[in-house]
């Protein structure tokens, strides 16, 4: 079978496993709209060195946050050599027909330590939080739009059963593919045409056992007398602990201090 | 009974959206910045049958999904499925047939995708361009997608997908 990780959940006891997760999507929310909405260096620099901080405190192996940065490596590129070529001002040298500037090149720099900043909060947040508990946060904090007649309810427990039955689709979905191979399909050889007529032999039986899993299921829940307009939670008054308005006052004087700038 | 059964549905084609990436690794498709697996689109359009509200929950759960397993940019590609999800559905309702539904919301999906590139510093036309008809592309195939297995639905399981919800 093959190894999939699921989500990013690295299980801990330390200082940042421990905050509330409305502190922490809180933190994360300003990392992202700050990064976003003031591109001057010391914003992104601070915002930077707050995420260090909180990787050390994670005490999450740090190679682990460099090892999944892997995968954005093709788009640092890119961003890198298209702002380079593409940004008018003065020319540091030529490659063939692209004039590579020099404001350019500073663009591109900063582009990327934006990304990165960016990167990290999400993945600080994912790796030191469970899914169940990034939704309660979620749920929590998109309370108010209730009054919208948004159903923030439904929403967080519908996610709730995204969760539940990933790991139960993956397996199904390794169950089908030996089952198909052994007859004969072929996935990983061949062009893409022959390769989509084989996923259609897994995603036929995937759909149709999904979807009377969702029949079962709903049985279940109406049977234990579940109703939607009920919260998922019985307790909505968790207090935040002292640790919990450190950080949350900190996110509002930085979000203070990035607009004065 | 119709809630929660509707409730379960978005929960499982929650699921397999954010399902289909991490196991049909063989579907991707890369070009540049620009990456896709085929058929992670399928979930989605078959939410749209299931009304507008459930379109949205299947788009903005997937993005939550994808914020938990994947970079942010592709959390932000996700979020806007909701946008295409709500539109194809009202389509939907109003009677619209699906074929000419996918068609519709091709260069919605195209353009929605390629804006939500811009905060992450794709600001070059170019890449916006890549992003833009790569999406469109992916959009067309997972649609063909999507009615294959629609019928093929409709004979294995004798359920009309098209009226599951009701």
């Amino acid at each position: 079978m093959k190894e999939i990780k699921l989500g990013q959940y690295i299980r801990g006891t330390s200082l940042i496993h421990k905050l509330d997760p409305r502190a922490k999507i809180i933190y994360c929310l300003f990392i992202v709209c700050s990064t976003i909405i003031n591109s001057d260096w010391l914003i992104i620099l601070v915002n930077i060195c707050t995420l260090i901080l909180a990787i050390i405190l994670s005490k999450i192996n740090i190679f682990k946050f460099f090892f999944r940065m892997k995968s954005l490596l093709l788009i640092f590129m890119f961003t890198l050599f298209f702002q380079a070529i593409l940004t008018q001002g003065e020319q540091l040298f030529h490659i063939w027909k692209l004039s590579f500037t020099k404001e350019g090149i500073y663009q591109g720099i900063l582009t990327i330590f934006r990304l990165i900043a960016i990167y990290l909060c999400s993945t600080i947040l994912t790796m030191t939080t469970s899914p169940m508990n990034l939704i309660f946060g979620l749920e929590v904090l998109f309370s108010p739009l209730k009054k919208l007649n948004i159903p923030i309810n439904q929403l967080a427990m519908i996610i709730s059963i995204a969760l539940r039955f990933m790991p139960t689709i993956i397996e199904e979905v390794d169950n089908i593919k030996c089952a198909q191979k052994s007859r004969g399909a072929q996935f990983e050889s061949g062009n893409l045409l022959v390769r989509l007529q084989s996923v259609l032999a897994v995603l036929i039986p995937i759909l149709a056992n999904s979807l009377q899993r969702a029949n079962d299921l709903a049985v279940a829940m109406e049977s234990r007398c579940y109703d939607c307009k009920s919260s998922s939670k019985v307790s909505y008054n968790v207090p935040y602990k002292r640790m919990d308005i450190i950080v949350i006052g900190g996110v509002i004087i930085n979000l203070v201090v990035c607009f004065i700038i | 009974m119709k809630n929660i059964k509707k409730m379960t549905y978005c929960g499982l084609l929650i699921a397999l959206s954010i399902v289909i990436p991490l196991t049909f690794v063989f579907l991707r498709v890369q070009a540049g910045p620009f990456s896709a697996t085929l058929a992670s689109h399928v979930p989605l359009f078959i939410a749209m049958f299931l009304g507008p509200v459930a379109a949205a929950m299947v788009g903005l759960g997937s993005a939550l999904g994808f914020l938990m397993s994947a970079p942010a940019v592709i959390a932000a590609r996700a979020f806007m499925h909701t946008f295409v999800g709500l539109v194809g559905a009202i389509l939907i309702k109003k009677g619209v047939s699906f074929s000419k539904v996918i068609a519709i919301t091709a260069p919605i999906h195209a353009i929605l995708e390629a804006l939500s590139v811009i905060p992450f510093g794709f600001t070059m036309y170019k890449v916006l361009v890549v992003v833009g008809v790569g999406t469109f592309l992916h959009h067309m195939v997972d649609g063909v997608i999507a009615f294959v297995l629609i019928r093929a639905l409709a004979k294995s399981l004798k359920m009309d997908i098209t009226k599951a919800a009701a």
